[in-house]
């Protein structure tokens, strides 16, 4: 098929134009690439969305062995000390070791179970869920899952979860590092209908 | 510690000084839990090879390395 009609079957306005996305698919909000930042905030989580995800990859952080930790905002800005966040991450280590590590009261959450490095080929990639961050009345749910590359060639995987006991609607996350932070960075929302 | 930016939906943002003050902040608490997590880690590894050692040997363990082994 060709012409007129074919040309504007993707087009969002016009005489002919594409159908609305269906409820439960991620749509792409926005990506960055940083490159030596103090951290990556994304804070548009609008209301057209239920559920927002955070794909990152080639993340490299500015120190050796440096654990990448994440912030929300509720409103006022991030939360980023107290003792509301908690987490709990499984992995395997530098040593190909298989461990967990956690936090039942903490000022961040750490979501990848082995501090990343910077050296050659090293990155960490994966994706962080924010589930239901509009509701007033659930804690904020996070779902974590990820990986690093170690120069010398070992595979650190990395699964977990957190939260935030806080009863407001989350409105931004912050990713970063204890020194700064490289790598791309892509938002996504989720809409149910 | 001028000169700090963050990415801000994808804008590069330079931090103002009461948020440079407040990732200070954060970041001595976080370490400080860091080192606690960094320890107890080192605790429990030695506590594992000590429980190793005394099964082998046929010695009593104590109840922190006895906790390295049993689920």
């Amino acid at each position: 098929m060709s012409g007129i009609i074919t040309d504007n079957l993707g087009r969002g306005t016009g005489l002919v134009k594409a159908a609305a996305a269906a409820g439960g698919a991620w749509t792409l909000i926005t990506t960055t690439t940083a490159s030596s930042a103090s951290t990556v905030d994304f804070t548009t989580f609008s209301s057209d969305y239920t559920d927002f995800m955070v794909i990152y990859s080639g993340v490299v952080s500015g120190g050796d062995g440096e654990d990448p930790f994440m912030h929300l905002s509720f409103g006022s800005g991030f939360v980023t000390s107290g003792s509301a966040y908690l987490y709990g991450n499984m992995g395997r280590d530098s040593g190909n070791s298989d461990d967990g590590h956690g936090s039942s009261g903490t000022t961040k959450i750490l979501f990848l179970y082995a501090g990343t490095g910077n050296g050659t080929g090293e990155s960490a990639c994966g994706q962080i869920i924010l589930f239901d961050v509009h509701s007033t009345s659930l804690y904020q749910n996070v779902l974590l899952c990820g990986m690093h590359s170690e120069s010398s060639g070992v595979l650190q995987p990395s699964s977990g979860a957190g939260i935030h006991k806080n009863q407001a609607a989350c409105d931004g996350i912050s990713i970063g590092y204890s020194t700064n932070i490289s790598g791309k960075f892509t938002l996504y929302g989720r809409k149910l209908t | 510690m001028a000169g700090q930016f963050k990415m801000l939906n994808g804008v590069r943002v330079e931090l103002t000084d009461a948020e440079e003050a407040t990732r200070t902040t954060y970041l001595e608490q976080y370490a400080i839990e860091k080192q606690a997590r960094v320890d107890a880690a080192a605790q429990k590894a030695t506590n594992k090879a000590s429980a190793k050692a005394k099964l082998i040997a046929g010695e009593s363990l104590t109840e922190a390395e006895a906790d390295t082994i049993v689920l």
